[in-house]
């Protein structure tokens, strides 16, 4: 299979050592704005895996010269900012070539769908989010729901950490901008039946991870996997869907100190006379960080998705979890650069494979065959559990959750 | 009484404040308050019946213009220009009292010294609360000593006020992240030497309502004043620690570790950035965006600390002089700025009424009468007290050092 892959940063390097790493991945074409980052990822890749990545110069924003250089490809993993993706698209309508990205932080994913009738009648695929999450996580969602009537809700929970070492002042696991954009906008959630908009980091509550993250408090975000499911398990009866994230107190206390003073903020301001924005003085002072030859890499993501429905008439919990930690085929690599960046790769090779036959624009929950995924993911050390949660005797939930809290007649 | 005040920022307004108020300063007095910005300083002229005037420093003519006639200048603009409006005065014939050169300057003016005592003049330089009531604090332990072997200098900042602003910025947040990223200099073994920025990090336990906290090396004038000023008493230790409020500091230390302390542009998008300014410029913005309603009433302190260590008699002796700020009750300034903005205009009227009579450009520790200086202070709500500690069993601190030191 000959793959382009858009987008060389933290999440690019993961699915190009995915991609080369693969038997059936033939050429890759790994296109940056920065030619020296694509140059350096390439030639990460093709010492350990022979040459198959090459390096070229690409400005996304440059239509032609885009599909240009798509054409011909069997398909395009788009790793660069999700502002893009409808853009990117586009030109893989134009070159005929099949389309994945990572996520669209639910308001492009919105947009993104509206192009399903151009792809399927193009006979081409877009997967839209088919990175960690949303991606591995809408898949889980699906193992679920396969095994359900009806479902009533689906909640997805994300907990990070970070135990490795640096020298450096600060250090993430996936675009500031992103995660600044997380951090702003107000989170949409799928609550009785409608989309609503609430208030920035509302919703907190403790959630149980599994070890090594144990509890972490955690609040509604906006995500895209709340763009598609709910759509999706409409007919199985679906009514609410929200998405909650968890950081360290460290972490958050660093964004919301940057998102208060406004380093955080996209919007232009006027520094003696230059007009930029800050979020990208964040970012670059960031990468101007001296690399620390003694660093560790030690860090964790757990994704646990939640489906609750029924059985024959009863009610049963699915609980889908895994801990995404750094991997032995790629020390370099983050474990959350590993799954994120790491789906998109795997889930092309099942592509090629013939394992994924939809057209048009299909989320991931709507065409991956989950047991083939999971087995890839498998082969990565993602390993997913699932956790089948019923009442024996009685279908007398409210009563059960009762006896959990310590005050259980308090309303 | 001619004096003439540049700049009407922060620390000119307070000077004018103090000037102004018949009971602390009385006599009669002709005051022009300057700024480059004019309606800045007719707004505070106005507001006490002095005169104003524009006046920009960096031009030599308008600053000549605006100070000629002066009997003491006083500088309270940003310290680049603290040189040119010395050598002004010198042309104009006026003594000449500045807030610091935080270091590097400082060394810079201490070359105009014969020019200003062949005319006759003085200039006292670095004269807030440190630079400044630090130096004459030192001056008064140094004088109950024969021999002088260390003068250190630390200064804490606590922040009370009950806030939900996520950054406050006690002073110039310029000098602040300055104070986290230049180099800082202390006196080792006689000579002015470099330490890592940050470095020297020490516990130190300060009066209430400070109490105990972490202290680190920041460049700052004192080592190269005490070193000078001292230097014939024997002095080969100076330095100058600072300790600000500890969620204050991580922040900024946090954000100079990143890079935003730095004015070496970098490319964004093509266009060079300078992150410090991007930095400032953010900050200001939400500084001006804060809404501070729902906060509490200011409530800061600052605790200046000198420590001097030398002989008397024969005997060891380690002097400590202290001073401990709050918020104004009477005109509600932070300690922060009280304790800078309030000494220049206590040492402009020592001056006119003779009671600075060395000549030359000096240190506030050279020049200034302690305990005249210390009185004014309490009037202003800033006691000064001192702590001396004297070996009984002997004649120095050798065997107690020793009890001391030894790992727990």
């Amino acid at each position: 299979m000959r793959a382009v892959l858009l987008g060389a940063g933290l999440q690019g390097i993961a699915t190009a050592l995915d991609l080369a790493w693969s038997k059936d991945v033939t050429e890759v074409l790994l296109g940056d704005m920065d030619i020296k980052r694509a140059e350096y990822v390439a030639e990460l890749c093709n010492k350990k895996y022979g040459k198959k990545v090459t390096a070229v110069k690409c400005d996304i924003k440059n239509s032609a010269a885009l599909v240009a250089m798509i054409k011909g490809y069997d398909v395009v993993i788009n790793d660069v900012n999700y502002y893009f993706n409808c853009h990117v698209m586009e030109a893989c309508l134009k070159a005929q070539v099949n389309y994945l990205d990572i996520g669209g932080l639910y308001v492009e994913t919105k947009k993104q769908m509206e192009y399903d009738q151009q792809f399927k009648a193009a006979g081409l695929l877009a997967i839209p989010g088919i990175g960690g999450t949303p991606g591995v996580t809408n898949v889980c969602a699906a193992w679920a729901a396969e095994r359900l009537d009806t479902i009533e809700e689906i909640n997805f929970y994300c907990g990070c950490d970070d135990w490795g070492k640096t020298s450096k002042a600060f250090a993430v696991t996936y675009a500031i901008d992103t995660i600044m954009d997380e951090f702003h906008m107000e989170p949409i959630q799928f609550l009785n039946n409608e989309y609503v908009k609430l208030p920035v980091h509302s919703g907190a509550s403790d959630v149980q991870y599994t070890q090594p993250i144990g509890t972490q408090n955690s609040y509604y975000i906006m995500h895209s996997e709340i763009a598609t499911i709910p759509e999706v398990y409409k007919d199985k009866g679906i009514k609410n869907c929200t998405f909650k994230i968890g950081f360290t107190e460290q972490m958050f206390n660093t964004l919301k100190l940057f998102s208060d003073i406004g380093l955080g903020g996209k919007d232009e301001i006027d520094v003696s006379g230059t007009k930029v924005s800050p979020i990208k003085v964040l970012k670059k002072l960031m990468e101007l960080q001296p690399e620390d030859p003694n660093e560790t890499i030690n860090d964790c993501d757990v994704i646990l998705t939640e489906v609750k429905g029924k059985k024959d008439g009863k009610q049963v919990v699915y609980k889908l979890e895994a801990a995404c930690r750094p991997v032995k085929e790629w020390p370099e690599l983050m474990g959350a650069q590993v799954y994120i960046g790491g789906a998109p790769s795997w889930t092309a090779q099942m592509l090629g494979r013939g394992l994924i036959t939809g057209k048009g624009v299909l989320p991931p929950e709507v065409c991956i065959p989950p047991e083939e995924f999971f087995r890839e993911a498998a082969k990565r050390e993602i390993y997913i559990t699932a956790t089948k949660d019923e009442v024996l005797g009685t279908d007398d939930w409210e009563a059960v959750m009762r006896k959990k809290k310590v005050n259980q007649w308090e309303a | 009484m001619r004096l003439v005040i540049l700049g009407a920022g922060i620390q000119g307004s307070i000077v004018l404040t103090d000037l102004c108020d018949p009971i602390l300063s009385p006599g009669e007095k002709d005051i022009t308050i300057c700024d480059y910005n004019f309606p800045k300083a007719k707004k505070m002229a106005d507001k006490f019946g002095v005169k104003a005037a524009m006046c920009d420093v960096t031009n030599h003519d308008l600053l000549i213009e605006s100070i000629s006639g002066a009997d003491v200048v006083l500088n309270c603009v940003q310290y680049n220009w603290n040189v040119e409006i010395m050598r002004a005065c010198l042309e104009v014939k006026a003594h000449y009292i500045d807030l610091g050169g935080l270091f590097h300057v400082t060394r810079k003016q201490f070359e105009l010294h014969d020019e200003f005592v062949k005319a006759g003049l003085t200039a006292v330089l670095g004269m807030g609360s440190t630079p400044g009531t630090m130096n004459v604090m030192a001056g008064y332990a140094a004088s109950r000593l024969d021999t002088v072997a260390e003068a250190h200098a630390t200064c804490a900042c606590g922040d009370f006020t009950k806030t939900n602003a996520v950054i406050g910025i006690p002073y110039s947040l310029l000098t602040v992240m300055e104070e986290h990223t230049l180099e800082p200099f202390i006196l080792k073994g006689g000579k002015l030497i470099a330490v890592p920025s940050g470095s020297g990090q020490e516990v130190i336990d300060f009066p209430q309502p400070i109490g105990p906290a972490t202290a680190f090396y920041c460049i700052h004038s004192e080592p190269a004043q005490f070193a000078r000023s001292f230097k014939d008493k024997g002095i080969k230790e100076a330095s100058f620690k600072l300790s600000l409020p500890e969620e204050f500091e991580e922040r900024i230390r946090f954000l100079a570790d990143l890079g935003f302390a730095t004015e070496t542009r970098v490319i964004v998008d093509g266009v060079a950035v300078n992150p410090l300014k991007t930095l400032v410029t953010v900050v200001n913005q939400y500084l001006d965006q804060y809404d501070g309603s729902q906060d509490g009433e200011l409530n800061d302190c600052d605790v200046l600390r000198a420590v001097v260590r030398g002989e008397k008699d024969g005997v060891e002796k380690e002097i400590m002089v202290e001073s401990v700020i709050r918020t104004s009750t009477k005109w509600g300034f932070m300690a922060g700025a009280l304790d800078t903005g309030v000494p220049p205009s206590i040492v402009a009227q020592m001056i006119y009424n003779g009671l600075v009579t060395a000549r030359g450009a000096l240190s506030p520790e050279q020049c200034i009468p302690p305990i005249p200086y210390f009185k004014e202070l309490e009037k202003r709500e800033m006691p000064v007290y001192v702590v001396e500690k004297s070996p009984l069993s002997s004649n120095d601190f050798t065997s107690l050092n020793i009890v001391m030191n030894r790992s727990k």
